[in-house]
């Protein structure tokens, strides 16, 4: 597990292998009555393809 | 003569009844032997019951204050025979209770317990020392039918039954000690003191300790050990087994073998007692130290460090500072308290460092010189090219992200993936990331908006699954808001 700015090199993040972004806003607009924050959960991942959809299913539900 | 028996009419109790509630209602009562106690002498006065069962009777039921009144009045008290005088001639009614009333009291409040002085035991010791002297000098005859050695003996075994209750009665005084030393501290802790105050309270407390230990548990334990030896008596458990040995001769077995067991027992209530002798002794050690610790460092800001601060609140500008002479003049806090700190690397600009450091240069010089082989003296020189290599990269990647023009699509990586795959030769899937905050920071034209649906991109034997993030030309958004 490994937290880092927006600025960490994105061939670490794929090493790692799931990104989950924290700091994401509901909306561009500054100041907007609805802008906070939102965290979604679910990782975006990188995998090797030759991984078995059953793996998949796995870590998905970790 | 009776100021509160006129309100209540004549009649009286008798013994076993007043007796009950004596008993019944002896917070009364023992207030009056506490306070017999503490003036040292062996009367109650009229005035001292009067008031106490007044305060006493304040929140109780009428009948039962009746009853009292009745109870505790001097004429109740002279006709049921609990009283044995009443002594008018000194101008106040001086009360003398039998005894045997004030031992049952005494019995049930453990605070009532006398303590065994040193006096009382030496008393004790002459006693059964000179029942033993009668004993061996051939005054009786050792037989059953001799009413002189029968009443001897049973006083003989009624003073060793009294200084076994006394010494039984010291030792439940000795295990409620801790509840004495609580009641003592408490005042103390719960308040808000200040220093003098708290020095105050400490210091009593030390003496009431002191005075405990030295003038009530040392001499019973010192009583009870069996090796103490006196001046000019015998120690307690010689005489009881001098007197055990007599009787044996005597052939009187049985009062032998009581006595005996009369002597274990005392030998039995040692221990008990050196333990809590020790406890307390510990207490008082650890006391002391506290005091004297906390005096040094009250000494110390009374002193040293409050009279350089005054001098600091001078109208004099050029002070304002606390100087450091107070600091260095007292010399006690190295043996207060000890700990070890954490020692730092000893980078510093002392000479004995640079002596040092230059000491070890020359030393490896002479090395290089005798081996003639410099690499093994210094570390092989290696360069790595792979930070060089990626930022390279990444200026060939923004150099095309820069030609790209978006458009109004669903999935926006998606489009990107497809046209690095095809333009960018050192393409990875990562770099999908990278192109998220490049347009991000760069174009503005595009709204980029992230949803919650996933997609998926492979190339080179990796799978990406991403949020598709959905790319709206916004340049007319604005012209319709």
């Amino acid at each position: 597990m490994a937290a880092g700015t927006h600025s960490t090199s994105p061939e670490l993040q794929a090493k790692i292998g799931r990104r989950h972004v924290m700091d994401a806003l509901t909306t561009a607009l500054p100041y907007h009555a609805e802008r906070s924050r939102v965290y979604w959960q679910g990782a975006e991942e990188f995998s090797e393809r030759d991984q078995s959809d059953v793996d998949v299913e796995q870590t998905e539900l970790i | 003569m009776n100021t509160y028996m006129n309100s209540s009419d004549s009649k009286l109790l008798g013994t076993a009844e007043t007796l009950n509630v004596l008993l019944e209602h002896r917070k009364i009562l023992s207030e009056c032997i506490r306070e017999m106690d503490a003036n040292a002498v062996n009367y109650i006065t009229e005035y001292a019951i009067f008031q106490r069962v007044k305060n006493y009777t304040e929140n109780v039921r009428s009948d039962t204050r009746k009853r009292l009144n009745i109870a505790f009045s001097s004429a109740n008290l002279l006709q049921s025979h609990l009283v044995m005088e009443l002594d008018n001639s000194q101008g106040e009614n001086r009360l003398y209770f039998q005894q045997s009333v004030l031992a049952v009291v005494r019995l049930c409040d453990v605070s009532l317990f006398k303590k065994l002085t040193d006096a009382q035991l030496k008393t004790h010791l002459q006693i059964l020392n000179q029942a033993h002297q009668e004993m061996s000098c051939g005054e009786y005859h050792f037989a059953d039918e001799d009413d002189d050695f029968t009443e001897f003996i049973d006083n003989l075994f009624l003073n060793i039954g009294r200084l076994m209750s006394d010494i039984r009665q010291n030792i439940v005084k000795m295990q409620s000690i801790s509840k004495e030393l609580e009641a003592l501290t408490a005042h103390s802790v719960n308040s808000q003191v200040d220093t003098a105050d708290y020095i105050k309270a400490k210091q009593t407390w030390l003496n009431e300790i002191v005075k405990l230990y030295e003038r009530h548990i040392l001499p019973v334990l010192l009583f009870l050990n069996p090796d103490t030896c006196y001046q000019d008596l015998d120690g307690l458990h010689t005489v009881m087994s001098n007197i055990h040995k007599t009787l044996d001769a005597h052939n009187q077995a049985s009062l032998a073998n009581h006595i005996q067991s009369y002597a274990l027992s005392f030998l039995n209530f040692y221990q008990p007692i050196e333990a809590t002798a020790n406890a307390v002794n510990r207490f008082i050690h650890k006391e002391r130290d506290s005091i004297k610790r906390f005096n040094a460092i009250e000494h110390f800001y009374q002193h040293k460090l409050l009279t350089e601060f005054k001098l600091t609140q001078s109208d004099n500008l050029n002070k304002k500072l606390i100087g450091n002479a107070a600091i260095l003049l007292p010399n006690f806090s190295p043996s207060i308290k000890a700990f070890t700190r954490p020692i730092g690397y000893s980078f510093n600009d002392s000479p004995a460092y640079y002596k040092n450091l230059f000491n070890e240069l020359e030393a490896r010089t002479l090395d290089i010189f005798e081996l003639h082989d410099l690499a093994s003296v210094f570390a092989k020189a290696n360069i790595n090219r792979d930070a060089k290599n990626r930022m390279r990269r990444h200026d060939a990647l923004v150099k095309l992200l820069d030609s790209i023009h978006l458009r109004e699509t669903n999935d926006l990586l998606n489009m990107l993936h497809l046209r690095l795959e095809d333009q960018f030769d050192a393409y990875q899937l990562y770099d999908l990331i990278s192109c998220i905050g490049f347009y991000r920071a760069r174009d503005p034209a595009f709204k980029l908006t992230t949803t919650n649906l996933f997609a998926q991109a492979e190339h080179g034997g990796q799978q990406f699954r991403y949020r598709k993030i959905r790319c709206v030309n916004n340049t007319h958004d604005v012209n319709k808001i």
